[in-house]
This record gives C-alpha cells, sequence and structure tokens, in this order.
C-alpha cells in the first residue's frame, strides 16, 4: 500500500523518473521531442545502451566510447527541457483526475493510518492476552493466600478455644459474675457545655475555612 | 560503452567483426522460462502442500492443535462458605490434590522415583515403591495433598505423574457444629445438616472452560464469558453463634460424660424469631473425618427423634386452659397424691415421699411438678376441646427448620383421646404423646413471646463481604396460638418454679428467669415404660421482663442416682444461661 504512494506520483513525475533511472545513459533523448519517447525501439531491451545507437537508431555511428551517465548528471541535464516541453504539449490536468487525485492522496493518508491502527491493535490483542495471562497467575495466587490464611485463621481459633477450656489454664466461662453492667446514666442528659464554646465559636468564625 | 550484444544495430562494413557471437537473446527466455518454471512448479508444490494440509489432513491436524493448545480449565469456584452470626467460618473449600503415576512415561526407573516422591509425600520409599509396581499406569499414590505438597511434587518436573485438583470442604472448627453444619461427600455433595438442604444456596456452577494455551503454557482469554472468574462473595450466614455454642457443647459434653447419659441436646432460641443461637447434640462426629463415625450422629436427633417431654410440657397444658377460659389464674387444683382413672394409677413423682399436698395454685402446681393437680387442671376442659387445641398447636406437624429429617410429633387418634379419661390425663403432665426437644422449644417461645408460634431457624441468609443481606429466607410464617394475657399468667407461674427451693440449680442472681424441669419415664417400643430409663429435661425463659431468649437441655437416659430435671438438667441450663449473658449482654433487673 505504501508502496501505491511513490506509483502514481503524476503522469510528469512518473515519465520523469523513467528517464531518470531506466533509461539512465541516454542523455541525448531527453532533448529530443516527446514523441520519440514513446517509439518502440526505445524500450525494446533494458540492455541496450550507447546514446548514438538509440539517438539515431537506423544511421550507423561510429563505435565510440560515451561517457557513462553519473546518476547526478543524469536527471539534472533532462529537467528543466524536459518539463518545460511537457508543459507546452500536454493540455491542462483535468477536474476529474485532479479529483482522483486529491481522492487518491486522501486515502493514501487514510490507509497509512488505518495501517499503523490495526498494528497497534493487533499488538495490544497479543500484549492484552499475554497481560491477561499474568494477571491471571496472580489472581490465583491471591485467591490461594486468601484460602490459606482464612483456614489458618480459623483453625487457629479453634485451637485456641480448645485449649481454653482445659482446666489447667485457669480460664473460666463468661459469665454475669465476671461481667460488668454499667447502669445507664441518670438524670439529666448531657448538655452541650456554652461557655467554653462560645469564644470558640467566634475564633473559628474568623478562622480559614482550611482550618 | 558500446553494446555488442545489440543484435538489430548493423555493424559497420568495414568494423571489425564482434568478438563473440550474440549469445544471450536467444538464450534469455529459456533461462526466464527455467525460473518461472521453477516458480511455477514450487508454486504448485506450495498449493499441493496447502490442499494437503488444509483440506487432507485437516481433521488430523485440527485434532492434534486442539490437544496441544486446548486446556480444561475449572476456574477457582469455591462452594460457599457458611459462617456463624459473627462471621466465624463454620465451613470453607480448600484445594486438594490427588496424585496419580504412570510408571511407563516415567523418565527415570521406579526405585529412582520412589526415592524422590517419598519425600514430598512423606511415605517410605519401600512402600511407595511396591505401589509403583503394581501396574505400568494410572496408580494412584496419595490422595488429599494440600498444595504445598502439590507444589513440591511439580517442582521436580518429572514426567509420569499426575496431579488432579479438587475441591475439599474443610470444618476448621471441627466437631463444634457438625449436628448444624453436616458434612460434605467425596463428590463435594451435602450429606447431612445444611450441607444437605442448602445445596442450593452454597453451590455456585461449576463451569468447565476450553482455553486456548500459549507455547510457554500460559493461557489465552480468548474464549471466556465474562463475569466468569468474578464469582459472588456470598456467604451462607447462620443464627448460631460460635462463642455460645463452644460453651454449650463442652458443658453438654461434661454432664454427659458425668452422667454416663445416652445423649444429651442443648437449644437456646430467640423466642421473638425463632432464630437458634445454638444447637448441640452429643455425642457428635467430626465432619472432616465424618467416615469414622456411626452414621446415627449424622442426624441431629433435637430435631428428628421424639420423646415424651414430661413435666415441661405442663405450662403449655395450663396456658391451653386458660386459653380455653375452663381455668382462671387464680384457681386451685386438688393434689391427692396419687388417683386412679380407668385402673391407671396416677401419683406425683413424690407420692413416696411427700403424700398428697392437696389445694395447689397453678405456681405451686408447677413449681412441686404436681401430676395429680394437672390431671385435675385439665379435666376442667372438654376432652374435644384440649383435643383440638392440642392439634392447633401444629404437635402433628414437624417445625420448618432447615435441618434434614425434622420429625412430626405423635398425638393419640381424636377418638382415643376424646374417649379415654386416661389419655387427657396422662397428658397433662406431658407423657402419652411425644415430640421433637425443637418442637418443645418452639412451644415454650410461643408463650415467651406472647403466644406467638414463631418458626425455629438457623439460616439468617446470604450475606457479602461487609456482612450485608443479600438474601434472606422468607418462609417463617408465625402463628398465634395463645392471647398474650394468657402467656403473662404462666410467665409469671413459671418464674414461680425458679423462685422454689427446687428451682435453686437454675436461678441466677439479679435474674428474673421463668422454667420448668422435666423428667419423664421411656416408652417401651412393647408398650409400658422403663422404670429405670428416663429422660430429664430443663428450660429457662429469659429476662422476665421482656422474654428474649430460651436455653433448654435434654438429656436421655442418665445414669446414677437423683435424676431428675432438675438436677441433671437444671446446672447445665444455668451455667449456659449465664455464658449466654455475659455474650449477650443482657443487664440485670435487679443489682
Amino acid at each position: 500500500m505504501i508502496a501505491s504512494v511513490q506509483r502514481y506520483p503524476s503522469h510528469r513525475a512518473s515519465h520523469r523518473r523513467r528517464a531518470a533511472t531506466a533509461q539512465r545513459p541516454d542523455v541525448p533523448r531527453a532533448f529530443r521531442e516527446p514523441a520519440a519517447v514513446d517509439s518502440g525501439k526505445v524500450i525494446r531491451h533494458p540492455a541496450m545502451q550507447g546514446a548514438a545507437a538509440i539517438a539515431q537508431p537506423n544511421t550507423p555511428a561510429p563505435l565510440t566510447l560515451v561517457p557513462p551517465a553519473t546518476p547526478s548528471t543524469a536527471p539534472q541535464a533532462p529537467a528543466k527541457p524536459s518539463r518545460r516541453a511537457r508543459q507546452t504539449t500536454t493540455p491542462k490536468v483535468p477536474l476529474w483526475l485532479r479529483t482522483l487525485l486529491i481522492i487518491q492522496q486522501g486515502s493514501s493518508i487514510l490507509t497509512f493510518c488505518l495501517a499503523t491502527a490495526v498494528l497497534m491493535v493487533y499488538g495490544s490483542t497479543v500484549y492484552i492476552q499475554q497481560a491477561w495471562s499474568e494477571d491471571f497467575r496472580h489472581l490465583e495466587q491471591l485467591q490461594r493466600e486468601k484460602r490459606e490464611l482464612t483456614t489458618a485463621n480459623e483453625l487457629m481459633k479453634n485451637q485456641l478455644a480448645q485449649q481454653a477450656t482445659a482446666p489447667e489454664n485457669n480460664l473460666v466461662a463468661p459469665s454475669p459474675a465476671n461481667t460488668i453492667f454499667l447502669p445507664k446514666a441518670t438524670g439529666q442528659p448531657v448538655q452541650p457545655v456554652s461557655t467554653p464554646t462560645a469564644p470558640l465559636v467566634s475564633f473559628t468564625a474568623d478562622a480559614p475555612l482550611g482550618y | 560503452m558500446s553494446n555488442p550484444d545489440f543484435p538489430a544495430t548493423p555493424s559497420p562494413p568495414d568494423a571489425p567483426a564482434p568478438p563473440f557471437t550474440p549469445r544471450p537473446y536467444r538464450l534469455q527466455p529459456r533461462r526466464l522460462w527455467i525460473v518461472w518454471g521453477l516458480l511455477a512448479a514450487s508454486l504448485a508444490g506450495l498449493g499441493f502442500n496447502l490442499y494437503r494440509l488444509q483440506i487432507l489432513r485437516a481433521p488430523d491436524l485440527m485434532e492434534q492443535a486442539r490437544n496441544q493448545q486446548m486446556t480444561y480449565m475449572r476456574p477457582y469456584i469455591p462452594r460457599r462458605e457458611i459462617v456463624d452470626r459473627a462471621g466465624n467460618i463454620l465451613a470453607t473449600d480448600r484445594l486438594v490434590y490427588t496424585l496419580y503415576a504412570h510408571p511407563n512415561q516415567f523418565p527415570v526407573s521406579r526405585e529412582a522415583m520412589a526415592q524422590q516422591l517419598a519425600r514430598p509425600l512423606t511415605q517410605d520409599a519401600e512402600a511407595l515403591l511396591k505401589t509403583l509396581k503394581v501396574r505400568d499406569s494410572g496408580i494412584p499414590l496419595a490422595a488429599n495433598l494440600s498444595e504445598e505438597t502439590a507444589d513440591q511434587i511439580r517442582a521436580l518436573k518429572l514426567n509420569g505423574l499426575e496431579l488432579i485438583r479438587q475441591y475439599s470442604r474443610l470444618y476448621p472448627q471441627q466437631e463444634l457444629v457438625s449436628d448444624v453444619v453436616g458434612y460434605v461427600d467425596l463428590d463435594h455433595k451435602g450429606q447431612a445438616g445444611l450441607e444437605y438442604t442448602q445445596e442450593k444456596a452454597l453451590e455456585r456452577n461449576l463451569r468447565t472452560l476450553q482455553m486456548s494455551r500459549a507455547g510457554n503454557g500460559a493461557l489465552m482469554p480468548d474464549h471466556i464469558p465474562s463475569g466468569l472468574l468474578g464469582f459472588d462473595d456470598q456467604r451462607l450466614q447462620l443464627t448460631v453463634d460460635m462463642r455460645l455454642q463452644r460453651v454449650a457443647r463442652s458443658l453438654l459434653k461434661q454432664q454427659v460424660e458425668t452422667y454416663k447419659a445416652k445423649r444429651g441436646a442443648v437449644l437456646v432460641m430467640n423466642v421473638n424469631d425463632g432464630a437458634l443461637l445454638a444447637l448441640a447434640c452429643e455425642p457428635t462426629f467430626d465432619p472432616n473425618e465424618y467416615s469414622k463415625f456411626d452414621l446415627t450422629l449424622f442426624k441431629n436427633w433435637a430435631v428428628t427423634d421424639l420423646y415424651e417431654p414430661g413435666s415441661t410440657f405442663k405450662p403449655i397444658n395450663m396456658a391451653i386452659a386458660l386459653e380455653a377460659g375452663a381455668i382462671q389464674s387464680d384457681d386451685t387444683f386438688y393434689d391427692a397424691g396419687k388417683i386412679e382413672i380407668d385402673t391407671w394409677e396416677i401419683a406425683n413423682h413424690d407420692y413416696e415421699s411427700v403424700g398428697g399436698r392437696g389445694d395447689l395454685n397453678l405456681g405451686e402446681i408447677l413449681s412441686y411438678s404436681s401430676n395429680v393437680a394437672m390431671v385435675d387442671l385439665v379435666q376442667q376442659m372438654d376432652p374435644k376441646v384440649y383435643y383440638e387445641a392440642l392439634k392447633n398447636l401444629d404437635l402433628t406437624v414437624a417445625p420448618a427448620i432447615e435441618l434434614p429429617g425434622a420429625a412430626a410429633g405423635q398425638l393419640k387418634s381424636a377418638e382415643q383421646f376424646i374417649h379415654s379419661p386416661v389419655e387427657a390425663a396422662t397428658t397433662a403432665f406431658g407423657q402419652g404423646f411425644s415430640l421433637t426437644p425443637l418442637k418443645l422449644a418452639q412451644l415454650q417461645a410461643a408463650i415467651a413471646n406472647g403466644g406467638l408460634l414463631v418458626t425455629p431457624h438457623l439460616v439468617r441468609g446470604l450475606v457479602d463481604a461487609e456482612n450485608t443481606l443479600v438474601w434472606e429466607p422468607t418462609d417463617h410464617p408465625v402463628k398465634r396460638v395463645f392471647s398474650p394475657a394468657t402467656t403473662e399468667v404462666v410467665l409469671d407461674k413459671m418464674a414461680a418454679v425458679i423462685d422454689a427451693p427446687s428451682g435453686q440449680s437454675a436461678r441466677i442472681s439479679g435474674y428474673r428467669l421463668g422454667g420448668k424441669s422435666g423428667t419423664a419415664e421411656k416408652a417401651s417400643p412393647d408398650g409400658g415404660y422403663f422404670s429405670d430409663r428416663k429422660i430429664v429435661s430443663f428450660f429457662t425463659i429469659l429476662p422476665l421482663e421482656s422474654p428474649q431468649y430460651l436455653v433448654l437441655v435434654v438429656i436421655d437416659e442418665p445414669q446414677g442416682e437423683d435424676l431428675f430435671g432438675s438436677t441433671v438438667a437444671a446446672p447445665l441450663v444455668k451455667s449456659i444461661t449465664e455464658a449466654l449473658i455475659a455474650i449477650e449482654g443482657l443487664p440485670p433487673s435487679s443489682p
């Protein structure tokens, strides 16, 4: 999907790129009329090299050494004239194409975002499973500890109670004789003491709310 | 750079011949064809393999994958705990393991295996080896292994050992509440007591899940239904108080041993709602090791077995007569010491020593426990009315307590009761019919609470972790059998029993109690009564100002001298009542 971004940049750009890379050696070709670009001979074989042969395929040319085109020189040379030539010949890009291009660009961005999201979601599902598995183990451990603590606590209670019943411990059963009953307070219920609170109230009224 | 391979370019006539023939143009397609062919062939091969794996071998492979990835998981969903009213655990679940050995998968010899296993299993290596030689697979080596032991065995990382996880019920208080709680069998099914009857409330759905497992053995939550692991934390709470139960059980045990009695029972009931605070029977069993005990101990005899209540039933008769309007609270009844009805002789228990006592009021009848005066009292009623009143007490209906096997009382047929005067006469002092100790407690509670027949129960409901009630049993019907005016009179007369010299063994200073003893002869299976077998009982109601609790003790077949409800059962009632006062914090009525 991401590759598609580069695949359809524009008709013009793609042409320039093809000119720059696939048929890099035919330096003079760029100066020719655009019609010659599409001639069947040019794309006959990628192995075909030699500027003279391409420029005038039907005229014999002396076998001379042509300096190989370097990547730095190749695109630079044809860039400007190529564009100018194209602009003069190709008609203005129609609206429908522009719309399609905009849609294409928009959908590319969308696709990229979605792909990222998909990766994230996929990653999280894997991670969540792992995390769940880990937490499940933790839960089991906690359940086990709870179980053990509960059991130990209750068994201890029972043991203490049994020890308590042994006569040599001198422990007695609960009875009213060893229970203290406090009589209910008789008389008036406790009155809120007014004298000491009066200054306090006035003091707290001035105090900030935080206190 | 010249291109010598370019065939379409004619060489200039004067140019020298190319150094070699243009070769690749004709070879190129072949090479391409070879490459293409190779690719196509491998693609076809892959396609075929895909077909083979996805279609031909798919069922087998799926099966294999499932076996490797899927694991059957039983999440930890224990049976609910049973707790007392303060939240002390009476029954809980734990995990135990059973170890199986499959010697045909052992990585080492059986001897070495036995040596390694002897330590964690705390078994003799020789004995283990003997067991391991029995057969090649599926040898049960040990059961009820704790989780720690299972961990130790797992840490050995030996093939051919299989640990099967199971739930096991633990009763940390041992025999303390066994006759209430009951026990569960090896299949984790309740077989006695509340474990049996409250199965629905205790059981949670045990679901077995198919889960996939990752390569490292970790479980994957692919197909987990939601809310599966978060089981509720509800527990079954009882009305029983563990402290009181402990006091009741230990005292009862002592008394049963002292008098070499056949059995004994203690009931402590809240008279206003029928909640049982303690219910202990002796002898009993340890539910952790139930298989070592006699089957007959698994029932709660205070709920399932009938007995003739004897004099403890006299206050009920009094209330019936008062309610029917046959007698008044200040009436007196003649006690001749001995009377004869239909050739049957009825005498007071102390006739030999005291003889007749003459006219007795209601309080004196109860405190002397006069049989003859009671006969006179019930004779004031039409037998038909008396019989209807007894029926109205639901004597012949089993109380709706949550324990299994609650028995309905037995009463003679209406015809026999109405036409044979001796039936009404014996019923007057609690013989000739039978009921369970629980039913007697329910009837006495009706006198204590102002005449309502409450449903005795043990289950408070299901509570969550914060001890708030989530579910509560609703089927606790209440039936009015006496008017408050009647019960007030009877309660007053019962206070006279404790205040009389014979009630001294049950008296607690500072508290106003009402009570009554009972000493009944046991009916023999072939008619008549055993002269040497008695069943003694005593109950108190407290505090008399506004009755809240009833303590009933029944001791079956005590042996020795001076066997009466007031001598064998009353001291026990007193001790239990004292504990009850302290635990419940009942203030004294007079300092």
